[in-house]
């Protein structure tokens, strides 16, 4: 791992505000990620999550505020270059290449690594059982789960420092939650940094080791897990979850 | 009985059903929406709220079922027809006529209303000015939604209040009785998002309200009735305390174990 | 049998050479969203290029000319993405067509500049001369050679987008930008190499027909629409598609040259319309392309102008009075010609205004307006030849025809959304240019003339050529009192159209061209608008055609042809769309400038262009849009008068 001082945040978010046009979505958020963690942005739809991600990835372009990502500033960066500092993203939408297959949708993050070594392809897949023995089937032929496997197993060939997951576990069977959620916690332990963006709290706590609440575009909850799972009030004002 | 029943439903569907391919995305909805009433739709993501939402406006036909407006069968008409019945819809990311003034964006809601029964010369030589009735009326609602002021500011120079503002009233400008609305507050703060409802309710007073929402508090809040959708079906149908006591609602959509 | 064996081989011979030049198009096009009106050019430019470097060298020097040509030209398509069609990605992709035409009349002309006029020759390699036999009967070396090389660049194409990074890159872009780079690639990087391969292909088929065919400044503008339908008909964006397009193309041309003559020239673009109609994502195409050139940024200049309504209608008095006295000064301040020129302005004014009430109003970018025109321009003249002199019946007849394949058009085409709206005019306009071609009555290619207009009806009144006016010291030439009854004609139908846009149906139109959806959902019938602009459009599109037939006694199939649409949508675009008046004074200015540079340089087509070019990239909002870019840069400085009441209602 690099050499970062204590001081400097892998990933840090400075009142960062951010939106669409005239319409702001994020009215000045801060948030940090550490090396080695798994942070977690949790809110309801529409509070601002997936538009905190499109920032930080250089989709959008921050009205005020700095991100900054080993301790320098981001926030100006296109994607393909925040892509390249090793920050990958897992859309929510998994945006698999649907005319490609199976393994040239892994390959093709070998292009985009300038940055260092990714995982071999054919590891990176061996992760998944599900994808097993469908290497050369076209991307639009795979169920949503598979999808959802895929994409991180693309996002690993990428080589990231910081994974950044959106919605994972969004709109899939219970069973293949359990088994994408395991294959978090498998990369969790082999110490790569992620931020992962739930809907499902369960799942999130489950793999954070801190969480943020977001809710209307601001910050409402910052604290390790266990201070989450304390904070009745927290759940049912923003997440709406009573016990 | 039955007539009396039947004059006081606005909006019913009738076991409304869209695929898309293999995905069943509104399964046998049965949606019943009295007059002047605020109903809301709620579910989680991916219950099928967008799609039912498209198939009521029109923006898409059902696979099976039927739609019906004021006891009139409206299942295969456009979108511009449903609006002559006294369907009106409003958009998320307001979607005014961004370079038309605030007077033209109201006026051309009044004129849909009245346009099939002008002559094919005045449609295509009469100055829109001539038009006594609908200048009037189009003043009227300025005056009502309190966008007098801005009747000549061309929309695209509006704040973004005042934007929604106009979003909202070129809805009530086409006279409907039943407006839908698309998650009308989403992204807003809370102040804006209080602020917006207020408008809006002012605005439409006595309209039938159907609002499609992922904010649970502000559905408590609004509606006389609820709908929750999951999985595209409807999982339960009643007053905001009888969906808060719902235990099936709690487990599903709440996050319960 | 043998001669359609024959046949076979030739229809492949030219569909081979057509799927090097679709197969660029296509690849362009799937990866960024340009359709690339140039390509045609880069494909005569490579032909061009071998003429050069084969003959200093003999017999050798084509193999040196196919090798060298394609790496030059595609160095010029590198180059030409680089700097032409790189500030444009992310605008409306009618501003990526409106520059590769620019592109279009500045290649061109270099090439007439360079290499002349006239057709010339250069000889395939010695080697391949003669012929071989083959299955009992000889056939051309060359040709098979043709064969045989395009299909295996081709393959070699193919198996490079499929086996390559590059190639993943490439398919992968095509099919989701964002993606690729959320996954750290400079997709960017690969638009230069895409477009410069592209053109070198293009330019390699340029080099083999050259061997086989003369090689003609025409040949670049000739191909593209072609190319075109097979890209369409393949699908859009699919390489597949195009190989498959361009064999079949190929081979139906050569076939229905021989065998149904009468429909040369039409079956491919009747076929491409039919596929279109049914499958718009073409044979091979993915769904997802009909997307493609949907609602991107507004076009339309709109309102916005930095005249008050009063300032505004002092400049059009003014603008009318001096189109008034102008004969006046004739043969004392200049000669009659600078009235000849103000007509033809005034007609290609009134032509812009057509379009622009589809373009600047209703969104539909048509690219076969020509069609409307033509017709006008074909039915004036033959109704004045074979039924009455008339020229108010002939004008009114010719509205009425225009308006009425603009129907027939719109009802077919106004379905297909965007790029493919664009396309099927264009395959419409074609259509008609081509069949002009097959009849006597219709003059071939030799156009028709010989009518003697007359003013009146019914046989009773004056010809158009023998009426002229004095009144002691002025006298008005027959000619002038024509241009009178021109001036009358335009400045009507400006007020006119003026007058539908502030109608009720003017005001629809408006609320479409701000946002279809919206419109809709107010409870406008947004299709059934824009048919009916259409068929006004092609009414109004179809007096101007036959105007210019009065004014000019003579017409030719070239009234039909592509680069008259794709002059006057410059024309409008350089003027300003969705203002009325900026597409006439748009054609004002196109004309008067080609009369100008044509007088003192030949190649004026090349300065227009590059103008036009500069116009694209920089003003694209066009010259009425200079005030408010300088008012807003404080350049210059308009008081703007207090609202005045004017007694005309104004928009």
């Amino acid at each position: 791992m690099g050499s970062s001082n204590s001081h400097t945040h892998l990933l840090e978010l400075d009142d960062v505000r951010s939106g669409y046009g005239e319409t702001e979505v994020l009215n000045g958020i801060s948030m940090t990620v550490d090396e080695g963690e798994v942070v977690a942005l949790i809110g309801r739809n529409g509070a601002g999550k997936t538009t905190t991600l499109r920032t930080i990835m250089g989709h959008l372009v921050p009205t005020t505020g700095t991100i900054n990502y080993r301790g320098s500033d981001i926030s100006q960066r296109d994607v393909a270059k925040t892509a390249q500092q090793g920050i990958t993203l897992v859309p929510e939408d998994r945006q698999i290449f649907p005319g490609l297959s199976i393994r040239e949708n892994a390959k093709i993050s070998e292009v985009g690594t300038t940055h260092n070594e990714g995982w071999d392809v054919d590891d990176a897949l061996s992760l998944f059982a599900n994808l097993e023995g469908k290497e050369n089937r076209p991307g639009s032929a795979l169920s949503g789960g598979e999808q959802q496997m895929l994409a991180i197993a693309r996002a690993l060939v990428s080589g990231p420092e910081l994974l950044v997951l959106d919605e994972p576990t969004e709109g899939l069977a219970p069973k293949i939650v359990d088994e994408v959620a395991g294959i978090i916690a498998d990369l969790k332990s082999r110490g790569l940094t992620i931020l992962l963006v739930e809907q499902n709290v369960e799942t999130a706590i489950e793999l954070a080791d801190r969480v943020y609440v977001l809710d209307r575009g601001e910050i409402v909850f910052e604290g390790t897990t266990e201070e989450f799972t304390a904070d009745e009030n927290i759940k049912e004002s923003y997440l709406g979850i009573s016990e | 009985m039955t007539t009396e029943r039947e004059t006081n439903i606005a909006l019913e569907t009738q076991g409304l059903t869209r695929q898309f391919g293999q995905l069943v995305a509104v399964d046998e909805v049965d949606l019943t929406v009295e007059k002047d009433s605020f109903h809301c739709i709620i579910g989680p993501n991916g219950a099928g709220k967008t799609t039912l939402f498209n198939l009521l406006s029109g923006a898409l036909s059902p696979t099976s079922g039927s739609i019906i407006l004021n006891g009139r069968d409206i299942t295969n008409t456009t979108p511009e027809q449903r609006v002559h019945y006294g369907l009106g819809r409003s958009f998320q990311i307001s979607d005014v006529f961004t370079n038309l003034t605030v007077k033209e964006n109201i006026r051309l809601g009044i004129q849909s209303r009245q346009y099939r029964d002008l002559g094919v010369v005045d449609k295509l030589f009469s100055p829109t000015a001539t038009f006594e009735d609908i200048e009037r009326r189009t003043a009227e609602v300025l005056e009502q939604t309190d966008l007098m002021e801005y009747a000549d500011t061309e929309a695209s120079a509006l704040s973004y209040g005042n934007k929604r503002r106009l979003e909202i009233s070129i809805v009530l400008a086409t006279d409907p009785e039943v407006v839908l609305l698309d998650e009308p507050t989403a992204g807003m703060s809370r102040e804006n998002t209080m602020a917006t409802i207020e408008m809006l309710q002012g605005i439409l007073a006595d309209k039938t309200l159907v609002l499609v929402e992922h904010d649970i508090d502000l559905v408590m809040e609004l509606a006389d009735r609820i709908t929750v959708l999951h999985n595209g079906a409807t999982l339960a149908v009643g007053s905001p305390d009888e969906i808060a006591d719902s235990e099936e609602v709690n487990r599903v959509y709440l996050g319960e174990p | 049998m043998s001669l359609l064996f024959e046949q076979l081989l030739n229809g492949l011979t030219i569909g081979v050479v057509y799927v090097l030049i679709a197969a660029g198009l296509s690849v362009i096009f799937g990866v960024m969203d340009v359709i690339n009106f140039s390509h045609g050019e880069l494909f005569a430019l490579g032909a061009y290029f071998a003429i050069s470097l084969a003959a200093p060298f003999g017999g050798p020097g084509f193999w040196l000319a196919l090798v060298v040509a394609p790496l030059l030209v595609g160095i010029i398509g590198a180059a030409i993405e680089r700097f032409t069609i790189r500030p444009l990605y992310g605008r409306n992709p009618l501003y990526q067509i409106l520059l590769t035409f620019g592109l279009v009349l500045v290649i061109a002309d270099i090439i007439v500049l360079l290499w002349g006029r006239q057709q010339q020759q250069f000889s395939g390699p010695p080697s391949l001369a003669g012929s071989i036999q083959i299955f009992g009967f000889s056939y051309s070396l060359y040709n098979l050679f043709i064969i045989t090389f395009g299909l295996a660049l081709a393959g070699a194409i193919w198996y490079g987008l499929n086996n390559t990074r590059v190639g993943l890159v490439i398919r992968a872009g095509a099919q989701d930008r964002e993606m690729v780079q959320n996954l750290g690639i400079e997709i960017d990087r690969y638009y230069t190499l895409v477009f410069g391969v592209g053109s070198a292909i293009a330019a390699a088929g340029g080099v083999v027909l050259g061997g086989y065919q003369s090689v003609s400044p025409a040949m670049g503008h000739s191909v593209i629409i072609p190319a075109f339908v097979i890209v369409v008909l393949g699908g859009l964006g699919s390489f597949r598609g195009a190989v498959a397009g361009g064999l079949l193309v190929g081979v139906i041309q050569t076939l229905t040259r021989s065998y149904v003559p009468l429909l040369e020239g039409l079956v491919v673009f009747l076929l491409m319309i039919a596929v279109l109609l049914v499958k718009p994502s073409g044979l091979f195409g993915d769904p997802e392309w009909q997307e493609a050139g949907g609602e991107h940024t507004t076009l339309s200049t709109g309102s916005g102008g930095i005249l008050s309504k009063s300032q505004r209608l002092r400049v059009g008095a003014t603008v009318v009075g001096a189109l008034l006295v102008i004969p006046l000064g004739t043969n004392v301040l200049y000669s009659p010609y600078i009235v000849s020129i103000t007509s033809d302005i005034l007609i290609w004014a009134l032509f812009a205004l057509s379009l622009d009430l589809v373009l600047g109003y209703a969104g539909l970018v048509s690219l076969g307006h020509a069609m409307f025109y033509g017709l006008g321009a074909y039915t004036t003249m033959l109704t004045m030849i074979h039924l009455t002199p008339s020229v108010l019946v002939a004008l009114v007849l010719a509205i009425i025809v225009a308006a009425i394949i603009a129907w027939v058009v719109g009802y077919l085409s106004i379905r297909v959304s965007g790029i493919y709206f664009a396309m099927i005019t264009l395959a419409f306009a074609q259509v008609f240019y081509n069949l002009v071609y097959k009849f006597e009555w219709t003059g071939s290619s030799q156009g028709l003339y010989g009518a003697t207009p007359m003013y009146g009806i019914a046989g009773i009144g004056v010809a158009v050529g023998d009426l002229s006016l004095s009144a002691g010291p002025i006298s008005i030439s027959s000619a002038e009192v024509f241009y009178y009854l021109l001036v009358v004609i335009a400045v009507c139908s400006f007020l006119l159209v003026r007058r539908i846009m502030v109608a009720p149906f003017g005001s629809v139109l408006k609320s479409i061209r701000e946002s279809q959806k919206r419109s809709r959902f107010v409870g406008y019938n947004v299709t059934a608008h824009k048919r009916n602009a259409f068929v006004l459009s092609g009414g109004l599109a179809g007096l101007a055609g036959g105007l210019y037939a009065i004014s000019n006694g003579f017409v030719s199939p070239d009234v039909l042809h592509w680069l008259r649409s794709g002059e006057l949508v410059v024309m409008a675009v350089l003027g300003g769309i969705g203002t009325l008046y900026g597409p006439m004074l748009g054609a004002g200015v196109f004309i008067f400038f080609e009369d100008l540079l044509s007088t003192y340089i030949e190649q004026w087509r090349m300065v227009l262009g590059t103008i036009f070019i500069l116009f694209v990239i920089y003003i694209p909002r066009g010259i009425v849009s200079i005030g408010p870019y300088l008012r807003d840069r404080g350049i210059i400085d308009i008081t703007e008068q207090k609202f005045e009441r004017s007694e005309i209602d104004d928009d």
